[in-house]
């Protein structure tokens, strides 16, 4: 999971200090960005393809139960216990006789909710650490990045695996843990765009007119944060479902009858051996849900970033 | 310069540990279940647990346990583990090796088939090399690990048996002579041809599913790191001179390309860890990722804290070691 | 009725020619005290019986013949082989190997018993002394000898350590040093002071009787630790067929066969055992029908069992248990009987037994009918959700009420049975939550001490089967008051003053067609005028075997375990 943090956080990690990526300036014109965003949805097909599948689980999670064939909870073990992919049920039924292309439907409004929920918080938090130290500098700077970088120390889902089996199992402590594991990344991010921007021009000027620290930060240096954050957290968004399948899959997420991917996957196991699609079908939505925010986050910081101005 | 960055590392090291020993502490120690009543197991009675919560002194007050636990660690000794019942030092020894084992060669799996399809990649924008490479890298972050190492153990043992469905080796092979514990390096030594053919069997799998998130990252590093370079002034000025592609890459590209690898190789570390438990989990592999989930779900105290410790801290020290070498092979950061 | 009759029927029955009711039936005719009666019963048909009444290996001559490794797959492991302390299937499987109680039931029966340790054994006419004689050749695994000492000090171990199952011998020894007599150096007496018509049973139960070598106890024995429980815990040192050579947790345990064994190796026997610990169902089953694995019992998903039969290479057994599975009710949650009655009508019985375990299940109560004291007669539910629903209402509950259900996340079929569950009572307008938790948090639930209000209302897949075969054993530790906070797994707070008064005199009984009548009315307490439970039913056992795996003989008892000496592999003609 971390491996998207290559970019940004990497790097800046590799020195101890903001990478190069970060101090560059932001100098683009609005134009630019426009003819960027342009080429970006225009020009290239995979970007196209993220955002058209982003588009549709976007959808599925607001209309997904709506427009489901079946009730995902409705069971009829007698008559359709494991049935095979069909007509009726294109992707088959559960060992509960449930349609799975209803579940897997339903299952994308958890699945964003649980993204929302946890890089929400990440971002709030991360933000608001890397924020604080990056404006303030000094011993609140060192001592609010040690605290980060300890947090960044343990492999993310390790960290998230012994979270959520402290707090018990279910979808709130794994989202709790999730988010434990997720705003370090911000709060560096943050904190390095902060160095950078807070050198410049006019949040010097900010400061010779007396404006107050906090409008400073809220006004002036966040904003010109928020390319960063975005493209982040586009990536993030693919991550944090996986991450949540994930710990569902070892049984600390979601728990049945929810139709999250992960738990789903779970179950599957068991019958797996004589129902190839019940663990199949799950699988491949999540890979092409996750798929699909790489490739978006992929285009929008190829379009955003200023160093990757390339294609 | 860089002995003091070193040293700074160094302590911030020390300094790490301590805060993460006392994180799993705090973690492991809020687990609702009761310790004492997963060693006596079901069926026993009261009198049994509360004895065992006493030989454990799960009894004494938690700074005392804390303390305690410091002191032991700090002599390496991280105690008894609750369920093998043996010291956790030992089990570590144990499945360390098959865990480092594992990722030893997904990690060089990925680096040699990710670094020349990231440089390819990289040198013919747009063509079919890249489209796989993007594939790849886009892909292999995407693919649920568990999912991936479930359908190709369904595949390759359940419906082709052609590939064992996992463990280490079969219960019919001994393990080699332990002289380095990855059991394939052992047979070669040991010249032990049976054991060698059995024990790479059993890595195909488990070692392929993981070694596919870490080619994405090292063939998405390279290859950005190539684009990067590629678009440099100089070398665009090696090009307009007319030296001829394939030496511009060879001659100053190349090099730029360790940069990304061996950023990777921290990364990786990380990545390796965390995919590895879910692929030890579906695979039997008995190493120290699925060891580290065991204890988690029995309320081993002890090897909790241990395993996430010792992950964190090997996770910790090669990054200080990228850290540095990366000082030495990138000029343009300065310290 | 002459002296003559009288002992043309001892005759008969020490060759074994009635079985257990006719003996009874029969000598109460003649006017012989009961307890003799129940003692004869419970007597082999042949005292002195020999090995060669177990189920034979194939004869060879006098040959020895190796049949290789038998592999076995399991889920999970064990961190606990101390057989004194010891109290779970893997345990058993383990010690099994590695121990012998002095006696085992024999074959599949559940009523008849076969030497194991003790060649031969006495039982004075008031059933009150029980006298067993040793094998001369008996050696520990750590080379030393086990004579009538040694049995002593291995059942004080056992009595004194009080740790897991010690209630299969504290129920009738209190005080080992003065009630266990060495006779000479083959023949050890129990004197248990008044009739114990079960006392042979439980020295046959795969949880505790066994004997360990009390030289290793000795030797491994420390202040903290007196009765050298880590030691065992993780070793092995009894005088079993198989010793033991690893046992880790995630990977498995290994034995290898005890050259020394008293019984010899004559005939054919695996020579090592590896007891795999594989963790995924689907897997477990692959491995059988790959050939890769030899034995599994009971660790599929019941619907696997068919097609497994429909496979050639397989053979599948199918036995009776005395297991039986249910779900705990909350008694101080849920309050009233009606409430609970109406849970006990909402349970989808039938679906479960013909969707999910496939006909593995057959209804009963709380006593499963293989074990004494069962009334075929007990009140079942039938599943009729207008009742249920009247009954929660007249039990104080309202529509959209919910009821929490916790099921350990480690059974598939019983999470499959919750959900069947949920959809029953939300049909009826309540809510059923589903809680899954892993197995150390649920066995904490259930055994734990605490406060009643804070558990679910019901705790689902519940399962007991009794140590031996007794119905006080198999009720006592879950329903009785003293078995509730930490005591037992009574854990949903059941109390009924009646069912504890005729529990006493259960523990007690002599005779029994007394326990019978006991027994009925604590079924029909349990199940019906005051319900403790959900009981769902009791269990079909499987085994499966590769196709050339002889010798198995399933006991209902023994449940998931294997006699492995028995055990072979067919050779190859």
């Amino acid at each position: 999971m971390e491996s998207d943090r290559i970019d940004a956080a990497t790097l800046a990690t590799a020195s101890g200090d903001p990478s190069p990526l970060m101090q560059m300036e932001h100098t683009k014109t609005e134009s630019q960005m426009r003819k960027n965003l342009k080429r970006f949805l225009v020009n290239n097909r995979l970007n196209l393809i993220g955002v058209i599948v982003v588009g549709l689980f976007l959808f599925l999670a607001v209309f997904g139960e709506l427009l489901a064939p079946h009730d995902p909870y409705a069971a009829d073990i007698t008559n359709s216990k494991l049935l095979g992919p069909s007509l009726s049920h294109p992707m088959g039924t559960d060992e509960l006789g449930r349609d799975l292309l209803s579940r897997i439907m339903t299952g994308t409004r958890i699945s964003v909710q649980v993204a929302l929920i946890v890089l929400g918080f990440a971002v709030t938090f991360g933000t608001t650490v890397g924020l604080i130290a990056g404006y303030w500098g000094g011993w609140v700077d060192e001592v609010l990045m040690r605290l980060t970088d300890m947090f960044l120390a343990f492999p993310a889902l390790i960290l998230a695996v012994a979270i959520a089996a402290s707090l018990g199992r279910n979808l709130r402590n794994t989202m709790i843990a999730l988010a434990t594991v997720f705003w370090p990344w911000y709060a560096r991010l943050v904190r390095a765009q902060v160095l950078s921007i807070k050198e410049r021009e006019f949040v010097q000027a900010a400061h010779s007119i007396g404006l107050s620290n906090s409008r400073i930060m809220l006004r002036h240096i966040l904003p010109n944060a928020a390319s960063v954050i975005i493209i982040q957290l586009t990536l993030d968004v693919g991550f944090a479902i996986l991450a949540t399948s994930s710990l569902s899959f070892i049984g600390l997420g979601a728990q049945p009858p929810s139709p999250e991917w992960g738990t789903m996957m779970s179950t599957a196991r068991n019958y797996f051996r004589d129902a190839w699609w019940y663990m199949a079908f799950p699988g491949l939505a999540l890979t092409l849900t996750v798929m699909a925010f790489n490739l978006l986050g992929d285009g929008l910081q190829d379009a955003l970033d200023p160093r990757s101005g390339r294609r | 310069m860089i002995a003091r960055l070193i040293i700074r590392r160094m302590f911030f090291l020390i300094f790490v540990l301590f805060g993460l020993s006392l994180i799993t502490f705090s973690l492991s120690h809020l687990i609702p279940a009761d310790p004492a009543r997963m060693i006596a197991g079901p069926r026993a009675s009261k009198a049994t647990v509360e004895k065992i919560r006493e030989d454990y002194g799960l009894n004494d007050p938690l700074p005392v346990q804390y303390i305690d636990y410091v002191k032991g660690v700090l002599q390496l000794d991280f105690g008894t583990s609750f369920s093998s019942r043996r010291p956790v030092r030992d089990d570590l020894g144990r499945y360390l090796p098959a865990t480092i084992e594992l990722g030893l060669y997904a990690f060089l799996i990925a680096t040699v088939i990710g670094v020349p399809l990231g440089i390819a990649s990289a040198v013919k924008r747009d063509s079919w090399v890249d489209h796989i490479s993007r594939f790849i890298s886009i892909s292999g972050l995407a693919v649920p690990v568990f999912w991936l190492a479930l359908m190709a153990q369904f595949f390759f043992f359940g419906k082709l048996g052609w590939l064992p469905d996992g463990q280490r080796l079969p219960n019919s092979v001994d393990p080699p002579r332990s002289i380095t514990h990855l059991y394939t390096i052992d047979s070669i030594l040991t010249g032990n041809w049976e054991t060698l053919r059995s024990s790479t069997e059993h890595l195909i799998l488990p070692v392929l599913v993981l070694a596919y998130g870490s080619l994405a990252v090292v063939t998405r590093m390279v290859r950005g790191g190539m684009i990067e370079v590629l678009n440099q002034d100089y070398i665009r000025t090696a090009r307009a001179k007319g030296i001829a592609n394939n030496d511009v890459v060879r001659r100053h590209a190349l090099k730029n390309a360790l940069l990304p690898t061996v950023t990777s190789l921290g990364l990786q570390v990380g990545l390796l860890f965390s995919g590895a438990f879910l692929v030890e989990i579906v695979f039997s592999w008995p190493g120290v990722g699925r060891y580290a989930v065991d204890a988690i779900q029995a309320v081993d105290y002890n090897a909790t804290m241990a395993t996430t410790l010792v992950i964190a801290a090997i996770f910790v020290v090669v990054n200080m070691f990228v850290d540095i070498l990366y000082l030495f092979l990138d000029p343009r950061i300065a310290i | 009725m002459s002296d003559k009759q009288k002992a043309t029927f001892f005759q008969h029955v020490l060759k074994g020619r009635l079985d257990r009711r006719q003996v009874i039936e029969t000598g109460l005719k003649l006017g012989i005290a009961t307890p003799l009666l129940t003692a004869l019963a419970a007597m082999p048909a042949v005292v002195s019986a020999s090995p060669g009444q177990r189920p034979a290996p194939l004869l060879t001559g006098g040959q020895e013949i190796d049949s290789g490794t038998l592999t076995i797959v399991f889920e999970g492991g064990t961190n606990d082989i101390d057989p004194h302390s010891s109290y779970t299937t893997l345990g058993s499987m383990i010690c099994l190997g590695c121990y012998e109680m002095l006696v085992q039931y024999k074959g599949s029966s559940t009523f008849e018993y076969a030497p194991m340790l003790a060649e031969s054994w006495e039982i004075s006419s008031d059933l009150s002394t029980y006298t067993f004689t040793l094998p001369a050749n008996a050696l520990f695994q750590d080379g030393t000898v086990c004579n009538a000492d040694a049995v002593k000090q291995s059942f004080i171990r056992f009595r004194q350590m009080e740790r897991g199952p010690y209630i299969v011998i504290a129920r009738f020894v209190d005080d080992p040093e003065a009630q266990i007599e060495v006779v000479d150096d083959v023949t050890i007496r129990f004197n248990l002071g008044r009739p114990q018509p079960l006392f042979l049973a439980a020295m046959a139960s795969s949880y505790g009787p066994y004997v360990v070598s009390p030289t290793a106890w000795d030797e491994h024995k420390t202040d903290e630790d007196p009765f050298a429980h880590e030691w065992f815990s993780f070793n092995a040192a009894g005088t079993g067929p198989y010793r033991l050579v690893e046992n880790t947790l995630n990977e498995g345990v290994s034995l290898e066969k005890f050259e020394d064994y008293h019984r010899g190796w004559e005939g054919n026997h695996f020579s090592e055992v590896f007891i795999r610990n594989v963790p995924e169902s689907s897997t477990r089953r692959q491995l059988m029908e790959r050939g890769e694995a030899d034995a599994t019992t009971y660790n599929l998903l019941a619907s696997d069992v068919e097609p497994l039969q429909q496979d050639d290479n397989l053979q599948v057994e199918i036995y009776e248990s005395t297991r039986v599975n249910w779900g705990i009710l909350n008694v101080p949650v849920l309050g009233t009987v009606e409430a609970r009655q109406g849970l006990c009508y909402a349970f989808p019985y039938q679906e479960n037994i013909d969707a999910i375990e496939k006909g593995l299940l057959l209804r009963s109560g709380p006593v499963p009918s293989t074990v004494r004291g069962y009334d075929p007669n007990v009140f079942l539910y039938e599943t009729d959700l207008d009742k249920a629903k009247e009954l929660l209402i007249a039990g104080g509950f309202k529509e959209g009420d919910s009821f929490e259900y916790m099921v350990s996340s480690s059974s598939a079929d019983d999470k499959t049975a919750a959900q069947l569950f949920q959809a029953n009572m939300n049909q009826i307008g309540f809510d059923l939550t589903i809680t899954e938790v892993d197995l150390a948090t649920y066995d904490d639930m259930i055994y734990g001490d605490m406060p009643a209000d804070e558990r679910p209302a019901i705790m689902g897949g519940w399962a007991w089967w009794p140590d031996y075969n007794d119905s006080w054993n198999q009720l006592a530790p879950n329903f009785l008051a003293s078995a509730m906070n930490g005591g037992g797994a009574n854990g949903g707070g059941y109390f009924n003053e009646r069912f504890e008064e005729l529990m006493a005199q259960a523990e007690t009984f002599t005779v029994e067609d007394e326990l019978d009548t006991i027994m009925k009315e604590c079924q029909q307490i349990l199940v019906e005028t005051d319900p403790a439970a959900i009981f769902y039913g009791e269990t079909k056992y499987y085994t499966i075997l590769q196709k050339g795996i002889g010798g198995f003989v399933p006991n209902p008892l023994y449940l998931g375990t294997y006699m492995f000496y028995d055990l072979y592999r067919e050779q190859e003609a």
